[in-house]
């Protein structure tokens, strides 16, 4: 098993009405649910919309880092797979699609020396 | 007529030690007690003051405490200002305050002149 | 001037014991978010909920929804405490993994205090607190402390003891619940029926405890029926609880308590039946009683509960004494002695014998039972029979002997007043 990131991008919930809301949450429940119990959920959060971008060896910070919020990272989670390609499907799975989303995936590299 | 405040001050601890149902017929007890006061045309105004996030401040404002929770030491837990004729009168009016029901005690206080 | 106490929300819109209640429901729902093991935290978040409730109600300043209220800040709580210790703890809890991420934390925990949520964490502590692993004792003291919302004083002045035994067994109980890993969930299967029993046992242990203390105050004493019949109404609005033994019970409480009032003077004393003015009988409590009663009557189950209440059906809805339908009392008590055969139920099923057939007959089946010497009521009820017999001697030795056998100071001047009316019974004979 290895550890991957998920980063979301869009996945905008302020369109939603109280109701769709929550039953939006539900199923977040349910499927992080289904996750603890195969041993394959990690971690995560969702992030805020405030940010700070520090860049450069001169360390310059701008607000930031991108106007557009279709592609701002809205949160992240971190999660067990064989491969590359399960862990695919396992995203495929995720409810943040009901919100229009873009998600990268990412192995965690192991900085083994 | 002259105005007098009252201080109630209990210990941290008594209220700790209540059961929901006490804290129920204490609540009871203050809102019986003020209305009386106030069909009697004695009560001018007054609160219960918070015991989260309390801050004591000293030495032009230099040193920042929480506070004032100290185990031993009474809290002010409330104050309120009526009308009486004279202090014997207001010490009079004092002695059915139920902050006596969870061992504290009322400081009478008038302004000075 | 601004006066806050004109306020439209005053303390007596408070539903009564609705602080105690809430208790019962929050330490619950929030037992089921933390673990068992963390009973603790729920408890100390619950305390803190009503203490903030103090400090921001004021002096009649109560929320247009005080329930709502209390659920608010106690969910507030319960996510702080949540993030707090996020990346440091692990909970025994069905839901612990949907705490442990802000996608799912605040959605889970509100969906804990949803109505059918609450009804099932309820259930769950009910079951729990009931545990046949622990102490009876233990069980009666969990059961206040938990879903009644009691304090140790209260409880220790509920239960005749002392603060800190309560303490200890409540230590204990919950020491134990840890050591087992018990899981805080609704028994199923073939173990759901013995379990259901042990609560009816509890529930009706804290009832007995309200309805036959003759030591503790009236206030207490009402508010543990009251408790009673609480805990068994939850129990048959739940799928698992809804069968005719809780019925059963229910309506056998209802009977009880409808004679409440009449039952004890304003000194504490217990007036016998047979002296009890009928008028003060509570008539809406009977009716509650005899429509439980029919409706535990659906299946084929026959409990203790099924005939207790018939038994106080029966004398409740005689007009006197006299009118008592006996020959029906004393058959469920032939019923009852073969389920049950306790001490109290021969005792009492002589004393319906003696009104079918005199003092005589009554006296001859006392007299078998051998294991009852040690028993006050054993010797109060021989000497009664005496008494009708006119063997006042007798009766006078069976008084002196029950003296000997209780500590309870108002049955002591009980009996100390019917070793009185002997004398003045002597006299003019």
């Amino acid at each position: 098993m290895k550890d991957y990131l998920l980063l979301f991008r869009g996945g905008e919930m302020q369109g939603l009405s109280e109701e769709e809301r929550n039953k939006h949450l539900a199923k977040w429940g349910q499927w992080i649910g289904s996750l603890s119990k195969e041993g394959k959920f990690a971690g995560g959060d969702p992030l805020g919309v405030e940010a700070r971008v520090i860049s450069g060896k001169k360390m310059a910070v701008t607000d930031g880092p991108y106007a557009e919020s279709k592609e701002m990272v809205g949160g992240y989670l971190i999660i067990k797979a064989a491969d590359l390609n399960s862990a695919t499907e396992i995203t495929k799975e995720c409810p943040i699609y009901e919100v229009d989303d873009v998600t990268e995936i990412r192995e965690i590299h192991h900085m083994d020396f | 007529m002259k105005d007098f405040i009252f201080l109630f001050r209990s210990h941290e601890r008594e209220l700790q030690k209540l059961s929901p149902d006490e804290m129920q017929s204490l609540l009871g007890k203050w809102s019986t007690w003020i209305k009386k006061l106030n069909d009697a045309g004695k009560y001018k105004f007054g609160d219960r003051l918070s015991r989260e996030d309390a801050k004591v401040v000293s030495d032009f404002g230099r040193v920042v405490t929480d506070g004032p929770f100290i185990e031993s030491k009474e809290i002010v837990g409330g104050y309120i200002i009526i009308q009486a004729e004279s202090m014997d009168e207001a010490v009079e009016i004092s002695k059915q305050c139920p902050v006596y029901n969870i061992k504290g005690m009322v400081e009478v206080r008038t302004g000075a002149n | 001037m601004i006066l806050n106490v004109t306020k439209k929300d005053s303390y007596e819109n408070l539903a009564s014991h609705l602080f105690r209640n809430e208790a019962g429901k929050m330490v619950s729902v929030l037992t089921r978010i933390f673990g068992l093991p963390r009973i603790e935290i729920a408890e100390d978040i619950v305390q803190d909920t009503f203490l903030k409730a103090l400090d921001e109600w004021g002096f009649n300043n109560i929320p247009q929804n005080p329930q709502a209220w209390l659920y608010k800040v106690a969910k507030n709580k319960t996510i702080d405490y949540l993030r707090h210790w996020k990346h440091v703890q692990d909970y025994e809890s069905d839901i612990s993994h949907l705490l442990k991420s802000e996608w799912t934390l605040s959605a889970s925990v509100n969906n804990m205090f949803l109505d059918n949520e609450i009804q099932d964490s309820q259930l769950r502590m009910i079951f729990t607190s009931c545990h046949p692993l622990l102490p009876q004792e233990s069980q009666i003291a969990l059961t206040l402390k938990t879903l009644c919302g009691f304090s140790i004083k209260e409880i220790s002045r509920a239960l005749l003891t002392t603060g800190a035994n309560v303490n200890k067994r409540l230590f204990r109980a919950k020491q134990k619940l840890r050591d087992e890993h018990l899981k805080f969930e609704i028994p199923m299967g073939d173990e759901l029926a013995k379990r259901l029993d042990s609560v009816y046992r509890v529930i009706y242990l804290i009832f007995n405890e309200g309805y036959s203390s003759t030591e503790s105050e009236k206030i207490i004493r009402k508010d543990l029926c009251a408790e009673a019949l609480r805990l068994c109404q939850l129990l048959s609005e739940h799928k698992i609880g809804d069968n005719p033994k809780t019925y059963a019970l229910f309506s056998l409480m209802c009977f009880h308590s409808s004679r409440f009032n009449a039952r004890i003077d304003d000194k504490g004393y217990v007036i016998l039946l047979k002296e009890q003015d009928r008028k003060l009988w509570n008539k809406a409590l009977i009716a509650k009683g005899f429509e439980y009663l029919s409706k535990s009557s659906y299946g084929n189950e026959l409990s203790e509960y099924h005939l207790e209440a018939g038994i106080a059906s029966y004398h409740l809805s005689a007009k006197s004494l006299d009118k008592t339908n006996w020959n029906s009392i004393l058959k469920l008590y032939e019923i009852l002695e073969k389920i049950n055969p306790s001490p109290v139920t021969i005792l009492n099923k002589a004393i319906v014998v003696s009104q079918i057939s005199g003092p005589q007959a009554a006296l001859e089946e006392v007299l078998k039972i051998k294991t009852l010497e040690k028993y006050y009521l054993y010797h109060t009820t021989l000497a009664e029979l005496y008494k009708d017999l006119d063997q006042i001697q007798k009766a006078k030795t069976h008084l002196e002997e029950a003296l000997k056998l209780t500590n309870s100071a108002a049955e002591i001047s009980l009996i100390k007043k019917r070793i009185e009316e002997l004398k003045f019974n002597r006299r003019f004979l």
